[in-house]
């Protein structure tokens, strides 16, 4: 990665351009750095924003925030380091923020603590009894409903670190860090949010079969 | 079995352990590892892992709008021209657009406010000063009875100051100098009270305003809080005394409308000897003025060597 601050704008129009590099440029005072960052996340980040929030037009209002945020402390932001992390951490607080401010979808307590020993659970369990079976598919829309109804329903820690893990592939160790949080509780974290979205699963797919028959 | 209970929901170790490898491996290499291995439990567990996972893709999500970037991109700027906005108001430039009428009106406005203002202001100040100076009243008052109780039922007198009987007519002092509230001190030294609650908050006009005045004993009766009934034991600063001090004595009102200093004379707070506090806008009570003693009509007859008064008269001095 270069920490070159004089880019020239013809450099910036090159297609291989690092998001630091974008950031660097930001900085420098080149106006057409700063959109191009933002289209560049545009899919991704949105989608990872409604998948947490539950709304796109929460998703809409809270990735603008995002970029505002970036756009107030680009000049503290340090090129050296990586840009995606930061940019993500800064979309989880403010999404956090929002979901607080808008208190208004019901979670599984995050107080409850997770079991032990005896009611240790396996995922072939839950995989071997949700898998449809023969005339018994479920259309996608269906299936679709019942995901965001269980994604929705997990505590807001829990469903923003399965996120991070699953959808933005960030690593233990980036997840620790955008936490802030040790190693240890990332993994604890996210074994229990696996847990909770499989035991979940489950039993709306019993509750589903249930309806059905 | 999976729980059917929300509190004991745990994955089994090896079921952590075989996410922790898949998130370790990146979840894309991790599926395609899993799927190219043999139908070991491992394999088997990651498999069930990523099938579990997978499910989560099917959360409905919307492409978002083309429009989102230009929104984002008019938002900061939005943003950014009303920190502008708010960072030209700090500056000198602001006044070059300022029209003098707009001067004026403010001046007009701030002229009115101030006139309306200030009075009201000074009052409230004043209010709560009176209510602070009763407040160290109360403490004085409470400090007081506490004293008695611990000196079967005596008064504060300091030896340092001759006893409350011998020093002012013995030596023949003049109430120039001679600190009758001293004796107050004697609260604070033996912790009965704090130095600062001693004093009224309310006079800033010089050294010897603010002090409390202290009741004169009466000849050859004990100097004893039980002994006062409900009659004034301690007030603001004795006007009389006060201008005497600092040679102000031509100035001096008609001693009968003649009230505290330490109120700019619109009144004073008195403790009585029941720890009550009352604000008097006139020093009289029952004909007898607090801050003379018995027989003196003005603050000129004042005598110089002032000492116990009479019995049932009641004078306050500092």
């Amino acid at each position: 990665m270069r920490n070159d601050t004089t880019m020239s704008k013809v450099e910036l129009e090159g297609a291989e351009i690092s998001d630091e590099q974008l950031m660097i440029a930001h900085q420098a005072g080149d106006e057409r750095a700063f959109p191009m960052l933002v289209e560049r996340y545009r899919s991704n980040l949105h989608r990872y924003l409604q998948r947490f929030l539950g709304s796109a037009a929460a998703a809409d209002d809270v990735f603008q925030e995002t970029f505002l945020q970036i756009h107030l402390s680009a000049a503290t932001f340090d090129v050296t380091r990586t840009l995606r992390p930061w940019l993500y951490t800064i979309a989880s607080n403010k999404a956090r923020d929002w979901y607080r401010h808008h208190k208004r979808r019901a979670t599984i307590s995050l107080d409850k603590p997770i079991g032990h020993g005896e009611n240790e659970f396996t995922l072939l369990d839950v995989v071997s009894s949700t898998s449809n079976q023969p005339g018994e598919s479920l259309s996608a829309r269906e299936e679709s409903a019942r995901v965001k109804k269980v994604v929705d329903a997990l505590p807001e820690l829990h469903r923003e670190i399965l996120l991070m893990a699953y959808f933005q592939r960030f690593s233990y160790q980036h997840i620790s860090e955008m936490l802030s949080i040790p190693l240890g509780t990332v993994k604890s974290r996210l074994h229990s949010a696996v847990a909770l979205f499989a035991d979940t699963w489950a039993q709306t797919t019993h509750e589903t079969s249930k309806d059905h028959s | 079995m999976i729980p059917r209970n929300e509190d004991d929901k745990i994955l089994s170790e090896e079921d952590c352990r075989a996410i922790d490898a898949l998130l370790e491996a990146g979840l894309v290499e991790g599926v395609d590892r899993a799927q190219n291995r043999d139908e070991s439990a491992e394999s088997k567990r990651q498999n069930a892992a990523l099938m579990l996972l997978r499910k989560l893709e099917a959360y409905p999500v919307e492409e978002p709008d083309s429009l989102l970037v230009d929104a984002t991109m008019a938002r900061i700027a939005r943003e950014e021209r009303a920190r502008r906005d708010r960072l030209e108001l700090h500056t000198p430039g602001w006044n070059k657009r300022t029209q003098w009428a707009d001067f004026g009106a403010v001046a007009a406005v701030a002229l009115i406010a101030t006139g309306v203002g200030w009075p009201i202001a000074q009052r409230m100040r004043a209010a709560a000063l009176e209510q602070n100076c009763a407040n160290n009243l109360r403490t004085v008052g409470s400090s007081i009875a506490a004293y008695a109780v611990d000196h079967r039922g005596n008064l504060p007198a300091t030896a340092s100051l001759g006893g409350l009987f011998e020093t002012p007519a013995a030596s023949k002092m003049d109430w120039s100098n001679y600190e009758h509230s001293g004796h107050l001190l004697l609260l604070e030294r033996n912790g009965y009270a704090k130095h600062d609650s001693l004093h009224c908050p309310a006079c800033t006009s010089g050294p010897a305003c603010g002090t409390f005045s202290f009741r004169v004993p009466s000849v050859n009766t004990p100097f004893r809080l039980q002994l006062m009934g409900r009659t004034p034991l301690v007030a603001d600063a004795n006007p009389m005394i006060h201008m005497r001090r600092v040679g102000n004595k031509a100035e001096l009102a008609p001693p009968t409308s003649q009230c505290s200093m330490n109120h700019q004379q619109r009144g004073q707070n008195v403790l009585f000897a029941d720890v009550s506090i009352v604000w008097m806008v006139t020093p009289v009570i029952n004909g007898d003025n607090i801050y003379l003693p018995d027989g003196v009509k003005d603050s000129e007859s004042l005598p110089l060597s002032p000492q116990a008064t009479a019995v049932n008269d009641i004078f306050l001095a500092q």
